[in-house]
């Protein structure tokens, strides 16, 4: 079996906690800076576009800790292809 | 008819931390969610909120969050570090909002001495030796002072937030001795051959007690590390369906007469399944006044845990690099009052709360209003309750145990808005309350039902961690106070009306509501220190 060099597991918490104190019904979601594909609304977060997954990693990886807010993944239909070195410049 | 105390607002709902305690109630917050057990470093445990009782603290408040749950002392050869990619906070609402004004934030770095390769020894023939990496965490004996056979290090850094805890202005916190900003963190107890003994231990980790410049408002106390679990309960048993009758057995608590309840469980230490476990504190002293707000001498308080929403492993893992991470701080842990998320939010939504904030509670209200776990303490025990009575097939025979007084008022005062005149203030959210001009009650004279006892010092005003928060909940969820409480004028009863707009009413909907109940595993202000951390000297690894 070929040994795979890039064994990643991407661990993307379902970003509930965010900085939106309006919305009773729900966790507020922000929608913070959204790698985008295709036809991907950065302003909608119930757009079904699909997003290549290893595109918006590199972009959440890059993103800063503070000052900003957890990506709502819930609407988010990932594209997976397979590249075993993807994220090779952060390691 | 359906009752709500006036001027309470039910609407908002909110996961009220009631205990169901006892029964049914695992550890205070223990792996109490499925998401967060795969994280056991970023588990909140524990949370306190109280007014410091240590002679000469008075002026002070002390918040004390526990991390890592049972952790079994003999945990090597690693141990229980925090996590270097975790971010770990303290919050206090200073101005009844459910929002956070002032925030504690603790990021924790470990390092391996002698520039990240280790302690290494010598290894090999003579003329042949090779320079090997040793695989432990000490290679020798600790004591205060000496550390050189420590291959393992573990700091942090504090920052004091105010505002938002993503957008508001950072501060550090830092040393009074040298205004440094890095503090360190005593290595956990693994034994005596390695700490002496006890007192050598304690010796040592007492050092790590920080005096702090807190930020603009004086000075205060910081210490973050290994203690004895100070939750107690009756784990194993409890969660087998309450494999056992939660009820005093005892005419009193301890009185050893068996004259409480038929078959009742009574008062024992070994009853508590958390007696050999450990835990990791946080834990931070500060002025009263840096606190609370110039027109509230009410505040409410929480802790978090958050980690980057991304993370890459490293297929070629190392002690500096295991993973790569990035993205916004994404709260995972949550930690207010005492079970919670164990006990009252449904096994589909315990995740969620994890990552909810105090102002979005909201979505959980019905979990509060209408309680599961008191329907199921009456399926569990109802037959038996009125057998062991005798009620069986008579007219008084116990129709249902739990309260009928729905929406559940008295649930909402103690955990949603506090009570008038006591610490409420405004908010409508799941967060401990501490009136912080109520006076403090002295180590030996606490009682160990808080408020409930006619100590107001205690829980639900804020937490202490001799208050038996188990015991204590169990009784508020079945009712009890529906009942009169001896908080009137010289510790007469009285009621507080939360349950019926009249007393009889308000007694009727909780028939036993005066019931003793309770898990069995005693805690007392007797099992905690009288200085500041409060918490005790772990259990060591090895005792010998």
């Amino acid at each position: 079996m070929r040994k795979i060099y890039m064994t990643f597991l991407l661990v993307l918490v379902v970003s509930t906690a965010g900085c939106n104190h309006d919305d009773d019904d729900g966790p507020a979601v922000s929608n913070g800076p959204l790698p985008m594909t295709g036809n991907m609304d950065p302003d909608n977060d119930s757009n079904n576009a699909t997003t290549n997954f290893t595109e918006f990693t590199k972009n959440l990886l890059s993103m800063a800790a503070d000052n900003t807010n957890p990506v709502n993944i819930d609407s988010i239909t990932f594209e997976f292809n397979e590249n075993e070195r993807a994220f090779d410049d952060f390691l | 008819m359906k009752y709500f105390p006036k001027g309470k607002v039910l609407g908002v709902g909110i996961a009220v931390s009631l205990a169901l305690g006892s029964t049914l109630a695992g550890a205070s917050s223990h792996r109490e969610a499925p998401f967060i057990t795969k994280s056991p470093k970023v588990d909140s445990t524990d949370f306190y909120l109280f007014r410091s009782y240590q002679a000469g603290s008075e002026a002070n408040v002390t918040l004390i969050a526990n991390y890592i749950p049972l952790q079994d002392p003999q945990g090597g050869p690693n141990y229980f570090s925090m996590d270097p990619n975790a971010l770990y906070e303290l919050h206090i609402d200073n101005d009844g909002d459910a929002v956070e004004d002032i925030t504690f934030q603790f990021k924790f770095n470990n390092q391996i001495p002698n520039a990240g390769k280790g302690i290494e020894l010598q290894i090999g023939a003579v003329g042949e030796k090779k320079t090997v990496a040793i695989p432990i965490k000490n290679i020798g004996g600790i004591s205060n002072g000496n550390i050189a056979n420590l291959n393992f290090t573990e700091t942090y850094t504090v920052k004091m937030v105010t505002g938002g805890r993503r957008q508001g202005a950072r501060t550090d916190v830092t040393k009074i001795s040298d205004n440094s900003t890095t503090f360190g963190k005593p290595y956990d107890y693994v034994g005596n051959k390695t700490f002496t003994d006890k007192a050598g231990y304690a010796a040592y980790a007492n050092n790590f007690i920080h005096d702090v410049n807190i930020p603009g408002c004086g000075t205060g106390k910081i210490f973050v590390g290994q203690r004895k679990d100070s939750f107690v309960v009756n784990l194993g048993e409890t969660f087998d369906l309450v494999n056992y009758v939660p009820i005093e057995g005892d005419s009193a608590a301890g009185a050893g007469d068996a004259g409480g309840f038929a078959g009742g469980i009574t008062q024992n230490t070994v009853n508590d399944d958390l007696a050999g476990k450990n835990i990791t504190t946080i834990a931070i002293e500060l002025p009263i006044s840096c606190v609370k707000s110039a027109s509230s001498d009410i505040i409410g308080a929480w802790t978090t845990a958050s980690l980057r929403q991304a993370r890459v492993l490293n297929p070629r893992s190392t002690f500096s690099k295991p993973s790569v991470v990035g993205g916004a701080w994404t709260q995972v842990s949550r930690l207010s009052n005492p079970l919670v998320n164990e006990l009252v939010i449904g096994l589909r939504d315990k995740d969620r709360f994890n990552s909810s904030e105090p102002n979005e509670d909201g979505q959980f209200a019905t979990y509060v209003t209408h309680p599961t776990l008191p329907a199921i303490l009456d399926v569990l025990f109802n037959a038996p309750v009125n057998a062991t009575l005798g009620l069986t097939g008579t007219v008084n025979e116990i129709a249902n145990l739990a309260p009928a007084n729905f929406p559940r008022g008295d649930l909402v005062a103690t955990f949603l808005t506090g009570f008038d005149g006591v610490n409420a203030n405004g908010s409508v959210a799941e967060m401990i309350r501490l009136n912080t001009a109520i006076a403090t009650t002295a180590k030996g004279a606490q009682s160990t039902f808080g408020v409930a006892g006619g100590d107001l010092a205690g829980f639900p005003n804020g937490r202490r961690p001799g208050d038996d928060v188990v015991d204590i909940a169990l009784r508020v969820v079945m009712g009890a106070l529906c009942h009169d409480l001896p908080i009137g004028a010289g510790g007469a009863p009285a009621n507080l009306l939360l349950c019926a707009e009249d007393a009889a009413t308000a007694k009727s909907m909780a028939p036993v509501g005066t019931v003793a109940f309770t898990d069995g595993a005693p805690l007392s202000d007797a099992d905690f220190d009288s200085v500041f951390p409060y918490l005790r000297t772990p259990v060591a690894g090895s005792p010998n």
